[in-house]
């Protein structure tokens, strides 16, 4: 793979498409929500934010095989020999840049897509101290299975919360230390990178990602009315 | 607390977290061990029944004999509350439980919630066993108030 280091001529180039921003924008929001209305009871208001996440998730899955290179798990979900040497090379400065997310970054979208599944899923089943407040297809488990379930979505959450203070602390980092934006990136999808650095890069339609996303939302909804 | 404190006192209940940890649980008497379980059953139970009838309002499935008879062990059950928070048994035995220590500091107004869940589930039960389908709906969700205004105050969110 060519480096592309930091120095030299550099052009802003589209690097993430707008459904993946918007989905990052999203997931903020509904995880900020989702925390707030467990905090202060708002149950109802709770599960309505976690069938919004799921379909989200959902989507981002579909698009993680479909979408855009930048946004498919062949293109960032790199080796531990990639994920070794980007380590190493971590606080050089100017540091490589990534047409995408680099190979430690990777892994820290996959984490954080699994515990946000893993959120999810046991909230569905998830049944509070009352017996009253639960999730959608709680009705499938005894009262004692569906309150392991609360309690794996309490510690899942805490683990999920780690990795979102990691993950913000080495996008500060890397706007700190290395002066690169990663925010603006994420929200206005180009990077400064050497020309042709991303020539190689492919993305999808709007179209098709609509229909994804529709898509998700109907096997949520079947999910949620259909089986709840 | 100003943000100046924040970092030492943040350092002393660490130690002081790091200590108690440390801490071997102190001896606990068989009447106290047999109550903590009996309550944990107990709550259990209760929870399960509840649940039961939970999944029949959703469900739309209305007052069935299953139903019924959740309310009736409720019945049962809320009357024996009294019994299971003898003196002793709370987070000061170093036990899993998420009894708080205001549970026997403020007795009285424990009393009193629990009090109103016998009084609930009496109300529950009397219109499950006179069929009255629509007012048994009604009542679902004061015995539900009962058990949340109780549990907000007196069980901890987290195991001590």
């Amino acid at each position: 793979m060519p480096r592309t280091s930091g120095d030299g001529a550099v052009v802003a180039q589209r690097v993430w498409d707008l459904p993946t921003r918007l989905v990052h924008v999203a997931l903020i929001a509904l995880f900020a929500f989702s925390w707030w209305s467990a905090e202060n009871g708002e149950l109802r208001w709770h599960r309505v934010s976690g069938y919004a996440v799921l379909t989200l998730l959902l989507f981002r899955i579909y698009w993680g095989f479909a979408g855009s290179t930048t946004a498919r798990f062949a293109s960032f979900v790199r080796g531990p020999r990639a994920f070794v040497a980007y380590a190493r090379r971590l606080f050089e400065r100017p540091g490589e840049r990534s047409a995408g997310h680099n190979p430690m970054g990777g892994w820290s979208v996959l984490a954080m897509l699994a515990l946000l599944l893993s959120q999810t899923t046991t909230g569905l089943f998830a049944v509070d101290t009352d017996g009253i407040e639960s999730g959608p297809l709680s009705h499938l488990v005894r009262f004692a299975t569906g309150r392991r379930f609360a309690a794996v979505h309490e510690w899942s959450f805490n683990v999920l919360l780690t990795l979102i203070g990691l993950h913000v602390a080495f996008v500060l980092f890397y706007g700190i230390y290395k002066r690169e934006p990663l925010v603006a990136a994420m929200l206005v999808g180009r990077k400064a990178l050497p020309a042709g650095a991303t020539a190689h890069l492919r993305f999808g339609g709007l179209a098709k990602a609509a229909a994804g996303l529709a898509v998700a939302a109907l096997l949520v909804a079947a999910l949620v009315i259909g089986l709840g | 607390m100003k943000l100046k404190a924040a970092l030492p006192m943040s350092i002393a209940a660490i130690a002081l977290l790091a200590v108690a940890g440390c801490e071997k649980k102190p001896p606990i008497s068989p009447e106290n061990k047999q109550a903590m379980e009996t309550r944990h059953e107990g709550f259990e139970k209760i929870g399960d029944s509840m649940k039961t009838i939970a999944d029949a309002m959703k469900a739309g499935s209305g007052l069935t004999p299953e139903v019924a008879a959740a309310a009736n062990r409720i019945n049962e059950l809320a009357p024996q509350l009294k019994d299971w928070f003898p003196a002793g048994s709370g987070p000061e035995t170093k036990r899993k439980t998420r009894a708080k220590a205001e549970i026997w500091q403020k007795p009285e107004e424990f009393a009193q919630k629990r009090e109103t869940l016998a009084t609930e589930a009496a109300k529950l039960a009397a219109l499950a066993n006179a069929n009255d389908a629509a007012g048994f709906a009604a009542q679902v969700p004061a015995l539900g108030n009962a058990c949340k205004s109780c549990h907000d105050e007196f069980r901890a969110k987290e195991h001590h």
